[in-house]
Order: structure tokens, then C-alpha cells, then sequence
């Protein structure tokens, strides 16, 4: 205790003015600590964090980050008539890869024309389910169909998505010397009542069955 | 990091002697005060001494606090202008997110485009947006389902409780992702400064800090976060910490729009610029969409129209 008396008779300041130097270079001594621990922090290197505090790195890593989905513009520098075809129907809105797929991979390699076919998903039943099943809340300009009701079980068969154009079912027409039973279509309950979606396998439609084979279609006349 | 400190030299000079009992002091043994006065005397530091050490050490903290204030790396809510590329200056933009609720169709493609873009994994709970049904029965009842966060696409009728077989008065789809608030609770919670905004408004998440405490995910009141399970896909295998929607920044620091909004086959989801894009000012100018739930006050900057915001 004495020892540090000492030392404190020897260094404290005489003066107002000693008093003053003193706690200016105190407090200049701390600013230039500081600024020098915030330089170092900012720099990416402190002694008292071992993590990157270099904020700007994040967002930049965030940025890099690879593409999925290339764009229905990129697509269309390459295929152009599809684009055109698309555009002018009521599937417009839609973006390529809404059905094709994520394809910023196959964009960024730039293949050469008719070089090498771009082996595509094909686009399946639930890519037009997907939108195309009547549900709640879907919008009344949305054309919406019940997919047990509906004529064929497989989409493409009759419609085409780029512009949105349909086969019709033909008109059933049989003729008159071969008419089945009537009741063989029309039950009871109207002819509205049945699955108009045709059997997959041989069921107890078997009268419909021995004209018309299943997911095909009906006959035509010719057959 | 775990491993005992070493005994300081101090604890070292004094091997663990068992601690004396306390015992009452001896009356005889205590020195009077009269005779300890000049000792205190001459410990003592005059009180002007002692005030100005204390201002000075005072000052010197003072100063110290003032001047870190002037450079805002420890800041961790104020919106900096970090450079992100050459091509992309974000303090420019204005982006803007609008969701229209009497376009979705509850396809659900956003979902799935998402979960592909941004290596979000696949099962439904871990989702950056999300579709939602809302439908109103003739009772007047209300129901909300988003059955596998809407990325198949939603049953014919709502799968909420309770909502089988009642007759449907109105319903409508509402796409969700994070709303990039202006006033956010996420970067408030955060006890680690790791999720911050950027000088364009957008929100991030800073793997690197992230604690993984899930402040953020309960402090949102859109439910907008999760915690990255960890797994085989664990994005830079950071497991445990906290992600949203990043309105697809690799993309609209590309120039592209997200994920989301470029694959809606019905444009429910439009982006872009307030800026500079027509569309965009278009749609502020004549349709003025509205935040949901505004009454959260955290200024959410993704933009509804259509029944969500016209009923709500």
C-alpha cells in the first residue's frame, strides 16, 4: 500500500493543467484503442472473435448461389417458335419450366441446335391436374375438370398444352343393326350417372367392352 | 474450449490449506481506531484525486463508447449497403412482392420450385412459402388448410377439422413467404446479430452465426422461418440454424425474378422494382394492394389483393 502511495505521489498530476493533459491522453489513448479494435473487427480479424464478422461476405455468398430455374426468357433465346406458340394461347402465363422442370443447368450449357435432343420429362397427368382439377377456392375462369368424369385417363392424348387446342370425343354413333341393350348405357339413373371415364380393365361393362377396347377411345364406325 | 483453466499462479502460491473456522474476534486483539488514524492518513488519496482519476476513467469509457459509435460494424439492425457484385447495387431498389389472391389457383408450383431453387428440403414441413386455403362454409364458419404446405396441389374440398361436407359461401388460395418487414422482429430477437437486413430491404440469415435458437422463428408473427433439419441436403451443413425466403437473392441480384413468381402459370405472384418496373407501379397505382395483417405493425412489404386483404 505504501509502494503504490508512492507511486501515486510520483505520477498524479500537480496541476490543473497535468490534470488536464493527463485525462486527455487517457482518453485518447482509449479512442485510438478502439478505433483500432473496430478497424480490425471490419477487417475481418480481431483477437477477440474467431468468426467472419465481414458482414458484406453474407449477402454475396447469398447471391452466388447457383440458378434452378433459368427462365421462361432464356428459353425462349433457343425456342422461339414454342415461345410464339405459347404466348398466343390461353396458357401464356405459363412459364416453361412450370412443366419442363428447373432447366438453368441445360441453358447454361448452351447446346447447339438439333445437337443433342433434350431428353425432357415428359410432361405427365398431375403436371395438368395439378391446376386443372376442380377444387374449392379455384378461380371461375380457371377451366377445371373432375378427373373421374373426365373422357380419357391421359391428358395428351387429345389436348395439347402449348396451345391449349383438344380432339373432341367423337360422337358416339352406333349403328342401328348393332345397338347394344340400351340399358347397357342408359341406367336408371341417366346416362349422366356414369363413369364416363372408360374402364381400365374388363368390368361388368363387359357389352361395351366387346366393341371398344379400354383407354381407346370409341370404336368408329369403320372399325 | 471446454478444457479447465489452468490454476493461476496466485491460486498456485496458496496450496488448498483447510479454511480457519470462524471464530468471534479477540477483543484484546483489535487495534483501537485512534491509533490506526494516521495509517488510513497516509493510505488514503485526497478527494481530488480521487474525483479526477474517476472522471477520467469515466471520460476515457465515454469516448470509447462514442467513437464505436461512429463506425456501425456491431450495428446489427441498420440497413448497410454491403456490395453484393459489379452488376448489383441494392441500395437502388425497391423491391417489391405482390401476391394475387383471386389469381392463385393453389397449384402449389411455387412450393416445389422453391424447395428446388433454394435446396429447401423436401418434406413439407420445412418450407419458405407455403399455400394456404381459406374457405368459408354457410354457416359462417372459416377454415384454413395447406395440406403438405400446398406443394401438391389441394384436394377437391377444404381437409381442415370440422369442415366435411359443409357447403362452401367463398373460399380463395393465399400464397405465403416471409414478408421482408420493414419493422421485422426476426433481426430484433436475434441475440447474435445473425439475420439482418440488406441496404434493398430483403432479409437474410447468416449461417455462419446463427445459434439456432429459434427466437426468430417464434418472433414471426407469419410464421415465415424454420430450422434446417439436419440431413444429407443441409445447405453448406449448417444443421440447426434458421432460414426463409430470400426472395430468391441469387436471382434478383441476377436480374431474374424468384423462383416462385417465375413459375406461377397464372401470375398470382408478380415482382419487381417499384423503381423501375411499370408492371409493378401499375399494380401500386390502380389495384393498391394491401400487407395482411397490418395490425402486427411490422410493416410487411409483400403486398396482397383479392379476397385475402378485401375480407380479412
Amino acid at each position: 500500500m505504501t509502494q503504490l502511495r508512492a507511486f501515486w505521489a510520483s505520477v498524479r498530476p500537480r496541476t490543473r493543467r497535468g490534470a488536464l493533459i493527463a485525462v486527455s491522453s487517457i482518453v485518447a489513448g482509449a479512442a485510438v484503442l478502439s478505433i483500432a479494435l473496430t478497424v480490425a473487427a471490419s477487417m475481418a480479424w480481431s483477437p477477440y472473435v474467431t468468426f467472419d464478422l465481414d458482414r458484406a461476405s453474407n449477402p454475396r455468398a447469398w447471391a452466388a448461389n447457383e440458378l434452378s430455374f433459368a427462365g421462361s426468357t432464356t428459353c425462349a433465346e433457343c425456342h422461339a417458335p414454342q415461345a410464339v406458340k405459347l404466348r398466343a394461347n390461353p396458357h401464356a402465363g405459363v412459364a416453361c419450366e412450370s412443366c419442363h422442370g428447373a432447366l438453368a443447368e441445360h441453358a447454361a450449357s448452351s447446346p447447339a441446335p438439333g445437337s443433342a435432343r433434350l431428353a425432357l420429362a415428359a410432361a405427365t397427368n398431375e403436371d395438368c391436374l395439378r391446376c386443372h382439377t376442380a377444387a374449392d377456392a379455384k378461380p371461375a375462369t380457371l377451366r377445371t375438370i373432375d378427373p373421374w368424369q373426365h373422357f380419357k385417363p391421359v391428358c395428351l392424348e387429345c389436348h395439347d398444352p402449348h396451345t391449349t387446342d383438344a380432339t373432341r370425343p367423337p360422337v358416339v354413333r352406333h349403328p342401328l343393326d348393332d345397338l347394344p341393350p340400351c340399358v347397357t348405357c342408359h341406367g336408371p339413373e341417366g346416362f349422366k350417372a356414369r363413369n364416363l371415364r372408360h374402364p381400365d380393365a374388363t368390368t361388368d361393362d363387359a357389352a361395351c367392352l366387346e366393341c371398344h377396347a379400354p383407354n381407346r377411345g370409341p370404336a368408329r364406325d369403320d372399325d | 474450449m471446454r478444457t479447465p483453466v489452468p490454476a493461476s499462479p496466485a491460486d498456485v502460491a496458496t496450496p488448498a490449506a483447510p479454511r480457519p473456522v470462524e471464530t468471534a474476534p479477540d477483543p484484546a486483539a483489535l487495534v483501537p481506531l485512534a491509533e490506526l488514524a494516521p495509517a488510513i492518513q497516509e493510505a488514503s488519496v485526497s478527494r481530488r484525486a480521487f474525483l479526477g482519476f474517476g472522471l477520467a476513467i469515466t471520460g476515457a469509457l465515454a469516448g470509447a463508447a462514442g467513437i464505436a459509435r461512429l463506425f456501425p460494424v456491431f450495428a446489427d439492425d441498420a440497413p448497410a449497403a454491403y456490395p453484393i457484385s459489379s452488376a448489383y447495387d441494392p441500395s437502388t431498389k425497391q423491391w417489391t412482392f405482390v401476391v394475387d389472391t383471386a389469381a392463385c389457383i393453389g397449384c402449389g408450383l411455387c412450393v416445389v420450385a422453391c424447395k428446388e431453387e433454394n435446396n429447401v428440403p423436401e418434406e413439407a414441413e420445412y418450407t419458405r412459402t407455403w399455400v394456404e386455403r381459406h374457405v368459408t362454409t354457410t354457416d359462417g364458419a372459416q377454415y384454413v388448410d395447406a395440406p403438405d404446405a400446398g406443394m401438391n396441389g389441394f384436394p377437391p374440398e377444404s381437409t381442415a377439422p370440422g369442415a366435411a361436407g359443409k357447403f362452401v359461401e367463398s373460399s380463395f388460395f393465399e400464397p405465403r413467404l416471409c414478408m421482408q418487414c420493414s419493422e421485422s422482429p426476426c433481426t430484433g430477437v436475434c441475440p447474435v446479430g445473425a439475420t439482418y437486413r440488406t441496404a434493398d430491404g430483403v432479409i437474410l440469415v447468416d449461417a455462419r452465426r446463427c445459434i439456432g435458437c429459434g427466437y426468430c422463428v417464434v418472433a414471426c408473427p407469419y410464421g415465415a422461418r424454420y430450422l434446417v433439419p439436419a440431413g444429407p441436403d443441409t445447405p453448406g451443413g449448417y444443421a440447426g440454424v434458421a432460414d426463409k425466403c430470400t426472395w430468391c437473392y441469387h436471382r434478383i441480384s441476377r436480374g431474374q425474378k424468384p423462383a416462385c413468381v417465375e413459375i406461377c402459370p397464372v401470375g398470382a405472384r408478380q415482382f419487381g422494382d417499384a423503381a423501375t418496373d411499370a408492371n409493378i407501379q401499375e399494380l401500386l397505382a390502380t389495384r393498391r394492394p394491401l400487407p395482411l395483417h397490418p395490425e402486427y405493425g411490422t410493416r410487411p412489404r409483400v403486398l396482397y389483393l383479392g379476397p385475402a386483404v378485401e375480407e380479412a
